[in-house]
């Protein structure tokens, strides 16, 4: 920004800075934006909290030399390898998958969903995979923690490549330490939603799993909960309600909206109550609220455009300082 | 899985849905071009201002300069379809400080606009409903009461009570605004059909004997009161050649901007609008709702000039600017038209568009007021508690709704004592104009200070040759927007009624500015940077 400057001495704070960023749903620029947000918000810690990967695969057929593609209702075609890259480029910028495949094997993949289903769990770990290469090397050296987790949108396939990387570190289930003096609990899971996603399970089951996890933390007071599904009915949480054909149902001729958060998270947070939730899942809910002494944050997600939103996160001696939403 | 189309598929994933729908935006920008409401200030004023210049000509122009400014906006939109839209474009691609200065104003300014919205049910509805029924019933009690609420007591009490109810029925969310707005949109196009009906049916001299009737049962001295209004305006200088050229065309036009520019005002809502992303849904909307707004006032006005005639049209609105007739009824169309019909079903049905008008203006300040509050405060420029939402009241803004509420109900008493508060309409025109120009000169610069986000969206296809459309069509806009804002500060008659009322509104912008700067540096001591939430992080 042109009138700003930066302090010619930058001083070290007295807090923990805490970057969380959460549904990029495979964005290529919004994994990018992230690992960079480490130097670009002075951040001690940064969180990835889960829904990491995509929901389409774009074909691109080939066909001779040349490559044939359909994108946003508009055919495209590459004749280059330089411009069958920017293609792919294009389509991961918007968190879709390229997939480079003859007529007869795209044929293939229409007709059998169980090799459809492969091939997405295969494009989705190695872009995964490629992430962390990416990460490792941007971040090593750095003196930031960097922590992705999964989300219920997320497959189990992805789990032991998260678990792989010797700098990322995967908190699933665990708890893991921020900075010395606070910590953190994180669950991928979610109450069940409408489309029954991998993670996606019933808020009892939820309920338990979480009190399994919570049993590891001494001190609550001095815990973050990095819970990917937001507390039922905190206003992070409100969505369209949806029929069995995933259709917004109607009253009055609108969308009626309820929450459809998670009883069981709020229900930790009511009963632990840590310093901070970090939340996600509805992606329209960016927002902010008090349960007790627990603030809960939604920085909720634009990842379709390639903006990384997030949430920046000051805590100090089991005490949060201040937030505030950014979108880079 | 599936096959979503031609070479996607797509797996099952969670997903949402935005609450406006495209027929909902359309409604809703129709609403915000006051195609009744504030379209009988036009009908009076650019008549009476500029008589000289042909008003349907000054609308079809004005609708024509605007289209490329609807593009200008549909691009930003789509580009960066966020909540708080004017603000986000302006503070992310120009500056905060900029954008803050000229988007906190403008809310400040919603105090007056809900002002109007207590002036319009005053004074174009229950004043002209309670006088109509006096004529009818001969009661004198009737008509001092439709008398009354012409005044600025009427208008005071009415203004404190809509917009109490108004924030109140706002508290649940949007939810209830959108369930209502279809029967508040039925009102208005009933009595749509109900002015072009009678309009189209009634002669001329039926409308002056109407209309002399109607003034004789309040002032029984003026048998011809149709004679009395031209021969005043005469008497007090009117002129009918004054007001033409390409003056009096910019003069009309910058009138008729109160009415075809507010397609804009669904902007800040862009977070809430299912299409925000989709440029030529966007621009499609916002495009038919101008066509709509300026096919009714270009067929209203051209009837009323043939019904009523041309010479009455622009004495009455010499007469209604300057304050050269004390009308015991303001003579809106609001009035002139059910006159014209002379029974009470036309009254009560033209009526009912203009209450329903007037209430959804009130709704659609604090809708799209509320958002650009809640922007400023997500960027910790306003308070945080400003933005902050409320869980009993199902994610509404609370805090932001009470800025809105309890300025707008100090501003009526203040109003009270200002005569002709219409006469300052033109002035939030003028307001408006600064934060619209500003978003235009944002989308001008959009391709090279916000590179990376413009790449990135589908509007970047779009050029003239090397030059990207969006900047073509945002220094059009700019360029516009400065010709009327220079107008506006020249033209005494164009709302800035007097110096004072200019330093006012200068005192709120530097005021706003300074906020800014305040804010950054509270902020920092705080270990909170501001400066970080208009920055893009580089992906490389």
């Amino acid at each position: 920004m042109f009138w700003f400057k930066r302090d010619k001495k930058e001083k070290k704070e007295a807090f923990t800075r805490i970057f969380f960023a959460t549904d990029i749903h495979g964005s290529e620029p919004c994994f990018l934006k992230f690992v960079n947000a480490a130097s670009f918000y002075k951040a001690d810690v940064i969180v990835l909290g889960g829904d990491i990967t995509g929901k389409q695969v774009v074909t691109i057929e080939r066909r001779g030399d040349e490559y044939h593609s359909h994108l946003f209702g508009q055919d495209r075609v590459a004749r280059t390898p330089e411009e069958l890259a920017q293609l792919e480029k294009h389509i991961r910028t918007n968190g879709f998958y390229p997939y480079v495949a003859t007529a007869d094997e795209l044929a293939e993949l229409s007709d059998e969903e169980d090799k459809l289903a492969a091939l997405f769990s295969r494009l989705m770990c190695e872009t995964v995979e490629r992430w962390l290469r990416i990460a490792e090397e941007r971040l090593r050296g750095l003196p930031v923690k960097c922590f992705i987790s999964p989300g219920n949108d997320d497959v189990f396939d992805l789990d032991p490549i998260l678990a792989s990387s010797d700098l990322v570190i995967y908190p699933e289930g665990k708890l893991v330490d921020l900075d010395g003096e606070h910590t953190m609990i994180s669950c991928g899971y979610a109450n069940m939603t409408p489309w029954r996603c991998p993670r996606d399970i019933e808020d009892d089951e939820l309920r338990v799993k979480l009190e399994a996890m919570l049993s590891q933390v001494e001190d609550p007071s001095r815990c973050v909960f990095n819970f990917h599904a937001p507390p039922y009915d905190s206003t992070l949480d409100t969505a369209p309600q949806l029929d069995a054909n995933f259709k917004p149902v109607l009253v009055g001729g609108q969308p009626h909206m309820i929450p459809v958060g998670s009883v069981a998270v709020r229900e930790m947070i009511e009963k632990y109550q840590p310093i901070i939730g970090l939340h996600g899942h509805i992606h329209e809910c960016r927002g902010a609220i008090e349960l007790g002494r627990t603030v809960s944050l939604n920085p909720g997600s634009e990842y379709s455009e390639g903006i990384l939103r997030g949430v920046l996160v000051n805590i100090a001696d089991g005490q949060l300082k201040g937030y505030q939403f950014v979108a880079g | 899985m599936e096959i979503a189309t031609k070479g996607v598929f797509r797996r099952t994933a969670s997903g949402l849905t935005r609450e406006i729908s495209a027929i909902d935006h359309w409604v809703y920008n129709v609403f915000t071009l006051l195609v009744l409401t504030g379209a009988a200030f036009f009908y009076v004023w650019a008549p009476g201002q500029f008589p000289a210049t042909n008003p349907v000509l000054g609308l079809i122009v004005a609708a024509i300069v605007i289209v490329p400014i609807y593009v200008a906006y549909s691009m930003l939109a789509s580009a960066m379809p966020r909540s708080g839209g004017d603000y986000i474009f302006q503070s992310r691609i120009l500056h905060p400080s900029i954008a803050f200065m000229g988007l906190f104003a403008m809310c400040i300014w919603l105090w007056y606009w809900l002002e109007l919205s207590g002036f319009w049910i005053a004074a174009m509805v229950l004043s002209p409903l309670f006088s109509a029924l006096g004529v009818f019933t001969g009661s004198a009690s009737l008509l001092a009461l439709g008398t009354w609420f012409s005044g600025g007591t009427g208008i005071l009490i009415t203004a404190l009570v809509t917009n109490l109810l108004v924030a109140i029925a706002f508290l649940p969310g949007l939810k209830t605004y959108l369930r209502i707005q279809w029967f508040l949109f039925a009102g208005v196009i009933i009595s749509i059909v109900v002015m072009t009906f009678v309009l189209l049916t009634i002669s001329h001299q039926t409308f002056v004997a109407n209309f002399n009737g109607f003034m004789a049962a309040f002032d029984p001295s003026q048998t011809n009161y149709y004679q009395y209004v031209i021969d005043t305006a005469y008497a007090n200088g009117f002129d009918p050649t004054a007001g033409g050229g390409l003056y009096g065309l910019i003069g009309v036009i910058a009138i008729a901007w109160f009415n075809l520019i507010w397609a804009v005002w669904a902007i800040p809502n862009l977070g809430e609008i299912k299409h925000a992303g989709n440029f030529g849904t966007m621009n499609r909307v916002m495009q038919a709702s101008l066509a709509f707004g300026t096919l009714v006032l270009a067929v209203t006005m051209g009837l009323l000039i043939k019904v009523c005639g041309k010479e009455f049209t622009l004495a009455l609105g010499f007469n209604w600017f300057n304050g050269t007739i004390e009308f015991p009824v303001q003579p809106y169309t609001s009035i002139l038209i059910p006159i014209m019909g002379g029974g009470a079903i036309v009254v009560v049905l033209t009526l009912l568009g203009f209450l329903t008008q007037a209430i959804q203006q009130s709704f659609n300040v604090f809708v799209g007021g509320t958002r650009l509050l809640v922007a400023m405060s997500m960027d910790r420029v306003l308070p945080e508690s400003w933005g902050k939402i409320s869980r009993r009241f199902r994610g509404s803004p609370v805090n932001a709704i009470l800025f809105l509420l309890i300025g707008a109900e100090v501003l009526a008493v203040v109003l009270w004592f200002v005569p002709n508060l219409e006469n300052y309409a033109l002035s939030t025109s003028f307001a408006a104009t600064i934060y619209q120009s500003l978003t235009c000169l944002a989308a001008a610069v959009f391709p090279w200070r916000a590179k990376e986000i413009y790449e990135a969206s589908p509007i970047s296809k779009y050029k003239l040759g090397n030059i990207p459309l969006v900047t073509i069509c945002g220094v059009w806009g700019f360029l516009v927007g400065v010709v009327l804002i220079i107008f506006y500060l020249v033209d005494p008659n164009l709302g800035l009624a007097s110096t004072t009322g200019l330093w006012g509104m200068i005192g709120v912008f530097v005021f706003c500015f300074i906020w800014f700067w305040v804010a950054r540096a509270t902020n920092k001591s705080k270990g909170i940077d501001i400066d970080l939430n208009f920055q893009q992080i580089p992906p490389e």
